[in-house]
């Protein structure tokens, strides 16, 4: 009876199955709440697929390319003492499908720039852990994270994405799917995500299911059975794996220092369990020095509460700490480790840590005094509503990047940490929604933060004119500037002010703006050093001005002119052959 | 070794899964006759819909009438109709026709405003698959939603204004939410009576509330840009055999209370193809009564009201969403 799309079923029993929730996602294009560009578009059935073009209707990331990891500030690159794992996702999405089923395929409908998808996951209930099904790791004949990273992108056109599994006996309704873009020449877009499976394993178990009776109790003996023999046959092996290598030489005697070496060349999984071989490994992976620079996010569905716990035992001195995607359980066993193991940290990134609350940021900006970097992105469980939680990063004295995209930080709390921390250079408050009035927080930081460089002021819809004109004349180290969907600024006499006073300007973001040819005049005279320019949306602007641009900023790689409906893009297709230095971006919904 | 028994203990909870399946399913059938036998109200109900349209150029061009239900641009006028577990939802918006002259295409923004429109019902699970999920607020959520989703498209070159009228029919408690901005419009009928009307906004007369999308450049004055927020928000319980009517301004203006009823009454069963029989019937006379210069229609009537010598029909696009509330 029901004419609903979003899941069917064929003669085998197999359901087709489309987005029927969104759990959890890293980041998105569109304003929160909103439904143009947002995460929450990759619900229900097809919209545009095969369409091929830049929709609304899709769910956009919020980044591409490697233009914003080029920012100085945005990230300081973790050298960890250990070898990185195979890992390259940058962004996540978790939705949930309406029935659980024993997973066969996914089909991932791409509808511009295809290619970002690097790894999926389903949840397994019995072991309680997200599983990887595919990865773009298994694909290659040798896999690295360098070239996974220059793995080569699909051919410009939608495509329905339907990589082989490598496991199909995870029941499951839950799915997580990664992506990487940095490769991307533009915003990479989804239309939908299918999930295909039967409630029961057809494919692999029909006989087997077909004789269940027979099986029956016999069954149950044998596994009891069988898996203690396993266990030790295992261990039997290993030892005698040991042994054959000390005919020659004993690994045991080699130097430590020798040892320490090829300990650096493990990754953070191996060297756990190497430390739980014997006790010469043991004191050898226990070297605090190991775990100064530590970068967990590759384990995020591996580590647990133990591992937090074995952790704040090792060591007393982490520097370096990126916990972001981790799914730490028990908050007391966090409180412990923050306090044991992270009081030297100068460094700390919480992507989308869910269990991160009011009272863990306390904590944290209690006990680690020496933070310069602060990356809290995402945590949307942080929350304003009985004490002023954000308020307490006030007291980190040592700031210097601070990035607060996607949370719920409060106006009074924004204004103590501006006028505190009076080091912040990188500041990041994109889509904060709660803020709501940009203006008094401008010219807060214009009074406070005169040396602040960068400035990401994404979908900040309450700023206007007024805010911008006291930061162009007071914040005259500033290099970067977003300003992209910031919908309610509609003059421009701050532009003259800043291109003036900020002879440093390197990045620029109108997005949306709809600015005029004075503006981009005016860009062209005085911004010299920009290296990057965002004009998507402005209908009323003239070829001949981007012509303008191009050749009065030698330094430009990045030209976003999307939309620009008065560009002749032809025409600036033939002039880019001069400027090969510039990436020139221009994309368009398809007809 | 412990592949194999994997295997085994996923064949095992495949079939007891099933069963389990079945088993639930066996149950909620038998529920659902116990509970129509036992009490009436507890039934799922749903909405037989039917629609219909004639565009302003149909006397000019010889066009036959729209009743291809994938067509949804009548001249300046769209509509949609969406089907979710728990409501069906019916829209229609009228294109402001004055943009023609200013080389824009009017049926664009109202036919984008009802696109969006569809998709956030068939999207928003938490809302239209959970019967206790609407509230008198959810159609004029819709429409704000479906508005700002324009208004944040990085392609700034859309323009236009509209009407706007939806309603959300609840499939278990029956209750029919609307929010309706400018002069579209739905009435419910009830044994041949008109219970319920919904009301026109008007800024003055045949100048309807509307929402626009305008270009930074133009400011003018006699631009309405009015917030979806205006909208006259409704709640109304309906029951079994209740018609809806939805309208653009092109079928009030022209057809009468009592013609609508006479052609209502004439629906003898409430299959679909009952309905979009009744539907096209309505929307074919009242595009014939546009075309009349002596018949003294009730946009005649009202413009009469306002000081306005005016006679005959109004030619105007005309779109039609007639819509029964059915046991499923």
């Amino acid at each position: 009876m029901e004419t609903n799309s979003t899941m069917y079923k064929d003669d085998r029993m197999v359901y087709y199955q489309f987005v029927h929730n969104v759990l959890d996602f890293s980041s998105q294009y569109g304003k929160e709440h909103s439904r143009s560009y947002t995460v929450s578009n990759i619900r229900g059935g097809i919209t545009n697929f095969p369409r091929y073009g830049d929709f609304l209707e899709s769910c956009v990331m919020r980044t591409y390319g490697p233009w914003w990891q080029e920012c100085n500030y945005l990230d300081q690159n973790i050298k960890q003492k250990i070898q990185q794992p195979l890992f390259i996702s940058q962004d996540f999405i978790e939705v949930e499908f309406e029935l659980k089923c024993f997973i066969n395929s996914v089909a991932i409908y791409e509808n511009f720039n295809p290619g970002s998808i690097v790894a999926i996951y389903a949840f397994d209930f019995d072991s309680d852990k997200w599983v990887k099904l595919w990865s773009i790791f298994e694909q290659m004949i040798n896999p690295s994270n360098s070239n996974a990273l220059k793995r080569t992108i699909p051919r410009k056109e939608s495509r329905k994405f339907m990589p082989n599994l490598m496991r199909k006996d995870i029941f499951s309704n839950l799915l997580r799917i990664e992506m990487e873009h940095s490769q991307m020449e533009y915003y990479s877009e989804l239309d939908a995500i299918e999930l295909i499976g039967a409630t029961y394993d057809i494919f692999h178990n029909k006989k087997v299911a077909r004789n269940l009776k027979a099986i029956g109790d016999d069954f149950f003996k044998k596994c009891s059975i069988e898996t203690s023999f396993l266990n030790e046959n295992i261990e039997d092996e290993t030892r005698i794996e040991i042994k054959e290598i000390s005919k020659d030489i004993n690994i045991i005697e080699l130097p430590d220092e020798l040892l320490d070496k090829i300990i650096s060349f493990l990754d953070l999984k191996t060297v756990f369990s190497l430390r739980s071989t014997c006790i010469k490994f043991y004191n050898l992976c226990n070297d605090k020095d190991i775990y100064k620079n530590l970068n967990i996010k590759p384990f995020w569905n591996c580590v647990n509460d133990k591992f937090l716990e074995t952790l704040s035992k090792i060591t007393d001195e982490i520097l370096i700490l990126d916990l972001s995607w981790t799914k730490f359980k028990q908050s007391i066993i966090f409180e412990k480790f923050l306090k044991n193991s992270c009081c030297q940290l100068t460094f700390l990134k919480m992507e989308c840590c869910s269990y991160l609350d009011s009272k863990m940021l306390e904590i944290i900006c209690d006990n680690c005094k020496f933070l310069t970097h602060l990356d809290i992105a995402s945590c949307l469980n942080i929350t304003s509503e009985e004490k002023p939680a954000f308020a307490s990063i006030s007291k980190l004295k040592n700031l210097e990047h601070l990035k607060l995209y996607r949370t719920k930080v409060d106006q009074n709390s924004m204004f103590k940490i501006i006028e505190s921390c009076q080091n912040l250079k990188y500041l990041n408050i994109g889509s904060c929604f709660q803020l709501n009035d940009f203006d008094s927080i401008m010219s807060c930081i214009s009074e406070n933060l005169k040396q602040i460089e960068s400035l990401d002021l994404w979908r900040s819809y309450s700023l206007t004119n007024l805010g911008l004109k006291r930061i162009a004349s007071k914040c005259k180290n500033l290099k970067e500037l977003d300003l992209g969907w910031c919908k309610n600024v509609t003059s421009y006499e701050w532009l003259r002010i800043l291109l003036e006073n900020c002879k440093d300007l390197r990045k620029l973001f109108l997005t949306s703006h709809k600015i005029t040819d004075n503006e981009i005049l005016l860009i062209a005279k005085h911004g010299k050093k920009l290296e990057q320019l965002d004009f998507l949306g402005s209908p009323f602007i003239s070829t001949e001005n981007i012509e303008l641009t191009l050749r009065s900023c030698p330094n430009l790689k990045l030209l976003d002119i999307s939309f620009c409906s008065n560009v002749d893009f032809e025409k600036i297709l033939l002039i880019s052959q001069f400027f090969s230095n510039c990436s020139i971006k221009r994309s368009y919904q398809g007809e | 070794m412990f592949k194999i028994i994997r295997k085994q203990i996923n064949a095992i909870r495949g079939l007891l899964n099933e069963y389990n399946r079945t088993q639930v399913l066996r149950s909620l059938t038998t529920r659902q006759i116990e509970t129509s036998e036992q009490s009436q109200h507890k039934a799922n109900f749903h909405l037989v819909t039917a629609f219909s349209g004639f565009s302003k150029e149909f006397f000019n061009t010889n066009q036959p009438p729209t009743i291809n239900q994938k067509k949804i641009i009548i001249g300046d006028d769209s509509w949609f109709i969406a089907n979710q577990k728990c409501a069906d939802v019916m829209g229609i918006a009228d294109g402001v026709g004055g943009w023609r002259e200013m080389g824009v295409d009017p049926s664009k923004f109202s036919s984008n405003l009802m696109k969006q429109c569809k998709r956030i019902v068939e999207q928003d699970n938490a809302v239209f698959a959970n019967c206790d999920g609407m509230s008198e607020r959810t159609p004029l959520d819709i429409l704000v939603q479906s508005y700002n989703c324009l208004i944040e498209s990085k392609d700034q070159s859309l323009i236009g204004s509209s009407t706007a009228c939806i309603v959300v029919f609840n499939r278990e408690s029956k209750i029919l939410y609307s929010a309706n901005l400018g002069d579209s419009g739905f009435v419910i009928i009830r044994n041949n009576k008109i219970v319920f009307r919904s009301q026109e906004q008007y800024h003055y007369f045949n100048a309807p509330f509307q929402l626009a999308l305008l270009p930074n450049m133009l400011n003018e004055e006699n631009l309405f840009n009015d917030k979806p927020q205006s909208a006259s928000v409704n709640a109304f319980q309906l029951l079994e055999g209740d018609f809806i009517v939805m309208a653009t301004d092109g079928l009030w203006d022209n057809l009468s209370e009592s013609h609508l009823l006479l052609k209502i009454a004439n629906i003898k069963d409430c299959f679909k193809e009952d309905m979009q029989q009744a539907a096209r019937n309505i929307a074919s006379f009242a595009a014939e009564l546009s075309q009349d210069p002596d018949y003294m229609s009730p946009f005649a009537i009202s413009a009469r009201k306002h000081g306005l010598n005016f006679r005959g029909g109004k030619p105007d696009d005309i779109t039609v969403l007639l819509a029964r509330v059915s046991k499923t």
